[in-house]
């Protein structure tokens, strides 16, 4: 069905930015999540506004006065009501096209049988649960390739991290990539345009409207004739400034201001040391065409790749054009008839691999799964596709890694000011042991800080004695509790499981957009753990 | 005092803000040295008079963080009205709302929504209140999303900062201002002193100027889709008055089909692909790209700034944050210096080095990009060098007439230039320099 004109203008502001491409991803997308305080339901908010398809609360607690000082989709009335049932029909109210179910059994006593329900979702996320709830989630999801998004938040703290076996991202949306302009290699309506020009022909207003790639094309001419070589390509700095040379000898001057200066000349000597690169497929996209998946995975994106490794194996190496030109000041015929035959190259290459990726789908069994659209776009954005490999959530196989990076953290423990965010996540982590071997949060219950300070201390030294990299290497055990201070470990103590709304607000928002990025296969998630410190606003991403 | 009473009737309050009482009431390393745990915090911090300029994306998300986070009298200024395309961000409004003021549905929202929380609308431009409606707030925090009501308020701000004797800033006339700003998935947020930290006229050059087309191009050598349609809306339109001659409204569907079908026409004579509606709705309205999660992000940090400022429970952000959240998650604090010769928060003369051969033309230019300037007059003490104003025709020819001249021949090493624009809270004093 096509989104009704409505929905296309509910949208729009974000269609802008994904395409229409992206939100009937987003459309389609069934998302669940682990407990709705006000982190999981800020995280929920976001999703429904953005349209997914279908939400699933899974939380098993009612609702308590402290919620009503948290979560802002609760109101003092809600009290003593199932807290998923009132914020379904809060969150409901925001988007009338989505979905919404809640189950209120507590995640953490989900049966296996349970689990197998899960497999349903496009994306999980668990907000602020256990570390066994955590792993139990991630071994379900890991191995059919759900991703799972752990979220946490603990005072001024929070954390996202993703745990995924796989993903593939069809547009990075990096916008730093070179343009494919094909200097090197003009195709043959491309080099039939230049052949047309002849900058010594035309008249000084019409040479400062000629479009820089053209230009390009008349240096690299005069550069192959200084060289006695037809085939020579400007490859270092020297030789760019070579071409750069030419081009300033192009310039003419016109009768009324006496000067050589023009803007398609400006942006031509902006441009070259980009524009002046071979037309080679980069090093990270030739090891997505050459993984092993290329010739085996049944995946629509695994199946484009090896379209698109065949496509280049019968062009001399050559990706598809991509056929989108920037934008360069010149008069209208000029710039239209090159984006013209730009585009409609563009368009017969990515015609060669919808043939090639629809036979290997018929080979593979999976006729009919891929559109001509996806394959256009992929063509476009070849350059833009990357592919994330990540691990099953397991929160002692990633602390000596945690451990190893306070080591070799720069900063000093022994002033408050400023606390590492490796050191926060072992603070994290240790406020997680600490909560299971005594049943409450430190700074809980009346207990005085300060002597949860020292309970909270005996846990972080235990944790990191058990990391293998330190245990034959006394040194480094003193080094890593060194840059662990006092007054941080009197910070999560101060916290005493303190849940602030513009914290859960903050690092809903960043886990909900980690949400889209994975449903969209569009921008790139945090690889893999994201730590947010309120106190400074400083952040650091980790792979862990 | 009412809310005094308020506060010790509600039976809820030691649990349902247990988790900030935490912060205000137990002491800590991390917060300024002034800060002195214990009850008052809380309770200055729920007096506190706060001032949300917009109730846009960043406004639903800072009226609902600001409630939560205990602040109580909260007041909101908007001038929009609820559209449909606010929907997916702006999450105090329903369907029914659309057309509504925003400032009066969010307030009534976020006070039927947050029990004890009093949020007052005030449906109008911030140049419709007073210096004495600004002076009364604890601090104000803004959602914007346009560089001119910025600036104006960052002027009016900077205006009410009185010197004592000593000529020092009077610390008890400083309304802190916090700045949200959010582009699709980038974002900003600073924290700005009035004449104690830089303010945003200091730190003018971190906006974008805004994207031009020049006339000549979209008339002549129209080449992308946006100069089809950049032409029909400054061009066509004000020719052919349709429509009986009304302004181009490009919330009115069938003026969005005139222009859409114009421009299509012109795009296809010039054989330009790409104009659609949406592109064209873009560039008529100039739309800012936005979704609702990089709005809760920066929202959340303001509001974690605005509970800092209220409370001292942490030191403040120094003093500026960008956020992106393309490849993976990217925060980056800076502490931005003040400009001492500021025009706005220094009372400063702007230094402009320029050749005394370059064109008049030059420089007006380039004072119109550096200061986001839509339409500059230029005047010495003496005379007025460039006005482009129905009030002043007889200006006109002059002031084309200067533009080709060199500045040599209009203006002498060491003059002063009075600068004012509609975009300009005041007028800024040039100095100009000559560089032979």
């Amino acid at each position: 069905m096509p989104p009704s004109i409505d929905s296309g203008i509910r949208y729009d502001r974000q269609v802008r930015l994904w395409g229409e491409e992206g939100q009937a991803s987003i459309g389609s997308a069934s998302v669940c999540v682990l407990g709705c305080d006000s982190l999981g339901t800020e995280i929920l908010k976001s999703l429904v506004l953005a349209g997914v398809h279908a939400f699933c609360i899974i939380d098993g607690t009612t609702v308590e006065p402290s919620d009503i000082g948290q979560n802002f989709f609760l109101h003092v009335d809600d009290i003593g009501k199932p807290r998923a049932e009132v914020v379904l029909d809060k969150l409901l109210e925001l988007n009338p096209s989505v979905h919404g179910s809640i189950s209120c059994q507590p995640p953490n006593l989900l049966t296996n049988e349970d689990l197998t329900t899960i497999s349903k979702f496009t994306v999980v996320v668990s907000a602020n649960q256990t570390e066994e709830v955590d792993m139990t989630f991630s071994k379900a999801l890991y191995n059919i390739g759900i991703p799972l998004v752990c979220v946490k938040t603990y005072g001024l703290l929070g954390s996202v991290k993703i745990c995924i076996n796989e993903h593939t991202i069809l547009n990075t949306h990096e916008d730093n990539s070179n343009p494919d302009l094909r200097l090197d290699v003009p195709f043959e309506k491309l080099s039939q345009l230049v052949k047309e020009v002849d900058l010594n022909e035309i008249s000084v207003d019409e040479l400062r409207h000629t479009p820089y790639l053209l230009l390009y094309f008349k240096a690299l001419e005069v550069y192959r004739k200084e060289r006695n070589d037809l085939v020579a390509f400007p490859e270092n700095y020297k030789d760019r400034q070579r071409i750069q040379q030419i081009l300033k000898d192009f310039r003419r001057s016109s009768e009324e201001s006496g000067s050589k200066d023009s803007e398609n000349f400006d942006e031509a000597r902006a441009a070259v040391n980009r524009a002046f690169q071979r037309t080679t497929i980069g090093n990270s996209l030739k090891s997505i065409l050459t993984d092993n998946l290329c010739s085996t995975s049944t995946k629509p994106f695994w199946i484009i790749c090896e379209a698109l490794r065949q496509f280049a194996e019968a062009n001399n190496g050559l990706l598809p054009l991509r056929g989108t030109l920037p934008d360069m000041a010149s008069d209208t015929n000029r710039y239209t008839r090159l984006t013209t035959i730009f585009h409609e190259k563009a368009l017969v290459d990515a015609k060669e691999v919808v043939q090639l990726a629809k036979a290997i789908e018929k080979k593979r069994g999976v006729d009919g799964i891929i559109s001509d659209e996806i394959v256009y776009r992929f063509c476009k954005n070849a350059d833009k596709i990357l592919v994330q490999r990540g691990s099953c959530l397991d929160y002692a196989s990633e602390l000596p890694n945690v451990v190893k990076t306070i080591r070799e953290q720069f900063e000093d423990g022994s002033t408050s000011g400023s606390v590492g965010s490796a050191t926060w996540v072992l603070l994290l982590r240790a406020v997680e042991r600490f909560r299971k071997e005594k049943g409450r949060f430190p700074g809980t219950n009346g207990v005085p800080v300060s002597i949860d300070a020292r309970d909270l201390k005996v846990r972080i030294e235990s944790l990191v004695r058990e990391t293998e990299t330190v245990q034959q290497d006394t040194d480094a055990f003193d080094q890593v509790l060194q840059k662990v201070s006092d007054s941080a470990i009197a910070e999560m103590c101060r916290f005493g499981a303190a849940e602030l709304h513009v914290i859960s607000s903050y690092i809903g928002g960043i886990a909900a957009q980690e949400v889209i990025k994975l449903s969209t296969n569009q921008y790139v998630p945090i690889d893999n753990t994201f730590v947010f410190d309120g106190h400074t606003q400083q952040s650091a991403s980790f792979k862990f | 005092m009412p809310n005094d009473e308020k506060v010790s009737v509600d039976p809820l309050a030691s649990e349902r803000w247990r988790s900030i009482r935490r912060l205000t009431d137990r002491e800590s390393a991390f917060a300024p040295e002034w800060f002195q745990p214990g009850p008052a915090n809380f309770e200055f911090l729920q007096k506190a008079k706060v001032l949300v300029i917009g109730a846009g994306g960043l406004g639903c998300e800072l009226l609902k963080d600001l409630a939560m986070s205990g602040f109580r009298l909260i007041d909101v200024i908007d001038m929009d009205t609820i559209d449909l395309s606010n929907l997916n961000r702006q999450f105090l409004f329903r369907e029914a709302d659309v057309g509504k003021s925003k400032a009066e549905v969010a307030a009534a929202f976020v006070n039927r929504r947050v029990q004890g929380c009093k949020v007052t609308p005030h449906n109008c431009r911030i140049e419709d209140k007073s210096p004495d409606f600004y002076r009364q707030f604890f601090m104000v925090i803004c959602g914007l999303d346009s560089i001119p009501a910025r600036r104006w308020i960052n002027a009016m701000l900077c205006s009410l900062v009185d010197e004592t004797a000593d000529g020092q800033p009077d610390m008890s006339t400083i309304v802190p201002m916090i700045d949200g700003g959010t582009e699709g998935f980038k974002g900003s947020a600073r924290v700005i002193y009035p004449k104690m930290s830089a303010c945003v006229d200091c730190t003018i050059d971190l906006y974008p100027p805004q994207v031009n087309f020049p006339l000549c191009t979209i008339a002549h050598t129209p080449r992308l889709p946006e100069h089809c349609i950049e032409y029909i809306k400054v061009v066509v339109w004000p020719e052919e008055k349709p429509f009986d001659g009304a302004d181009l409204d490009a919330d009115d569907p069938t003026h969005v089909d005139w222009v859409l079908q114009r421009a299509e026409q012109r795009a296809n004579q010039y054989n330009i692909r790409g104009v659609d509606r949406r592109l064209t709705l873009g560039v008529l309205k100039r739309i800012i790209p936005a979704v609702a999660t990089t709005n809760a992000v920066i929202a959340a940090s303001c509001a974690l700034e605005a509970l800092k400022l209220a409370t001292n429970i942490s030191k403040p952000l120094d003093n500026y944050l960008n956020f992106t959240q393309v490849q993976g998650a990217y925060t980056c604090v800076v502490s931005l210096e003040r400009d001492k010769n500021c025009f706005t928060c220094s009372g400063g003369h702007v230094p402009i080095e320029i050749h005394p051969t370059a064109t008049f033309e030059s420089l007006v230019t380039r004072v119109t990009e550096k200061f986001h300037l839509k339409n500059p007059t230029l005047e010495t003490a003496l005379r007025k060098l460039y006005c482009i104003s129905l009030l002043f025709p007889q200006l006109e020819e002059e002031s084309h007439r200067n533009l080709h001249l060199s500045i040599k021949d209009v203006l002498h090493d060491g003059d002063e230039v009075l600068l004012s624009d509609v975009a300009l809270p005041r007028a800024i004093t040039l100095r100009i320099r000559f560089n032979d």
